[in-house]
């Protein structure tokens, strides 16, 4: 059976993390949503979110939860899950200080200000999942090539799509990298403008063709 | 550092001027990263990154002695330090600095361009990996690379950016000059 890709949502305020929860749902993705990152920590363990929805400002998390912090959630999201990609939504990632303070505990974190409100936030989330490359998109969690209609329901895929989207390459393991030529392959059939391309060292990204 | 995307290594005490690239900076071609001096040590044995961008007049004395003899564009605001890998490309401000890195990543000679993150572009669209040391000098034609390193790294250097143009089948050849390496189009006698 196939189990979409999962979206780490980590937001203290109810209201809204029903929001992100389904806007997740919505793109037909699995919403790992918690409200502490203790919880936040406690969903990763064993899971390979394609992106993580993470809001700065813990000050609902009542004290006896704060001993683990969103820090500790970004440096494991840098270490452990490095094909994650964490967007950072915040009053506090205004000032170049604030957003150097994130990169140094995940350096290819994407930012977000709240000030902009979340209408903008839905948008560029949409944009992360629900976004094009070439002739391929994101549709109900899995990759269609838009010429033909042909569904690729693989993780892998879904995964090089939205890498491709924030502009980062996959490092994948062994089990992946062959998801990742299948996908190739199907590419070629589907005789699609977009190839995966092996940048080396188990490195992967999504082209799209010039000829 | 062990990633293999084209990077642009920002040295400063603050995070401004990484700030200013980033945003400057085409994201489907190039990363922008940031180290203060003191961390600079954490960085031996990683490869070089495309280009390095500094502001300091010092940096710790031996932090980048392990990319000497390897081609890395350096760019530099105000006086540079001792110990940088190639001899910089001074500028006046961040802004006159970004402004030559976007030119750089713009670079085309024969057909060859920058492919997005990693790679060369050639003429067809054909892809070529690996290619670091012949992205950084195309992206310094045509007024070439003078490196700090001499000897068996310089060698190395050449041999390897020889290599890649062979595999690549451009006719680009090139022109090593002491420590200094340039890229030239072949039949093209009259480049700077």
């Amino acid at each position: 059976m196939w189990a979409p890709p999962e979206v780490l949502v980590l937001e203290d305020d109810g209201e809204q993390l029903r929001t992100l929860r389904e806007l997740v749902e919505r793109a037909h993705l699995e919403p790992l949503a918690t409200s502490t990152p203790r919880q936040a920590m406690a969903r990763l363990e064993g899971r390979r979110p394609i992106l993580a929805i993470i809001d700065l400002d813990m000050s609902r998390v009542p004290a006896s939860e704060r001993r683990v912090g969103v820090d500790d959630v970004l440096r494991r999201l840098h270490h452990r899950h490095v094909n994650c990609i964490p967007l950072v939504y915040s009053a506090g990632v205004e000032s170049i200080d604030d957003q150097a303070r994130v990169y140094l505990l995940h350096p290819h974190a994407l930012f977000q200000s709240k000030r902009h409100g979340e209408e903008r936030l839905l948008e560029r989330v949409n944009g992360l999942l629900g976004g094009r490359v070439g002739d391929l998109a994101l549709q109900d969690g899995v990759v269609v090539h838009l010429p033909s209609g042909e569904p690729m329901p693989h993780r892998v895929a879904v995964s090089l799509v939205t890498a491709k989207r924030a502009n980062r390459p996959l490092l994948l393991s062994e089990s992946d990298a062959r998801a990742a030529r299948r996908f190739q392959r199907w590419l070629q059939a589907c005789d699609s403008s977009v190839l995966v391309r092996a940048l080396g060292n188990r490195h992967y990204q999504l082209a799209v063709r010039e000829d | 550092m062990n990633s293999p995307i084209r990077t642009v290594l920002v040295i400063s005490r603050r995070p401004h001027a990484w700030a200013l690239l980033r945003d400057r900076l085409d994201p489907t071609l190039v990363s922008v990263d940031w180290r203060d001096p003191d961390a600079l040590r954490s960085l031996g044995g990683c490869p070089p990154p495309w280009a390095l961008a500094g502001d300091l007049p010092t940096v710790p004395p031996t932090s980048l002695r392990h990319w000497r003899g390897r081609p890395v564009a350096v760019h530099w605001v105000g006086s540079p330090p001792p110990g940088l890998p190639a001899r910089p490309r001074l500028h006046a401000d961040w802004r006159e600095l970004a402004a030559a890195l976007a030119r750089g990543l713009q670079a085309r000679l024969a057909g060859l361009r920058l492919a997005p993150l990693h790679g060369l572009l050639l003429p067809g669209g054909r892809f070529l990996r690996q290619t670091e040391s012949l992205e950084v000098l195309l992206s310094v034609h045509p007024e070439g690379l003078e490196l700090t390193g001499t000897g068996s790294a310089l060698l190395a250097t050449a041999r390897r950016v020889r290599r890649i143009l062979e595999r690549a089948g451009v006719p680009v050849e090139l022109e090593v000059a002491g420590a200094s390496l340039r890229l030239r189009e072949k039949g093209d006698v009259g480049a700077p």
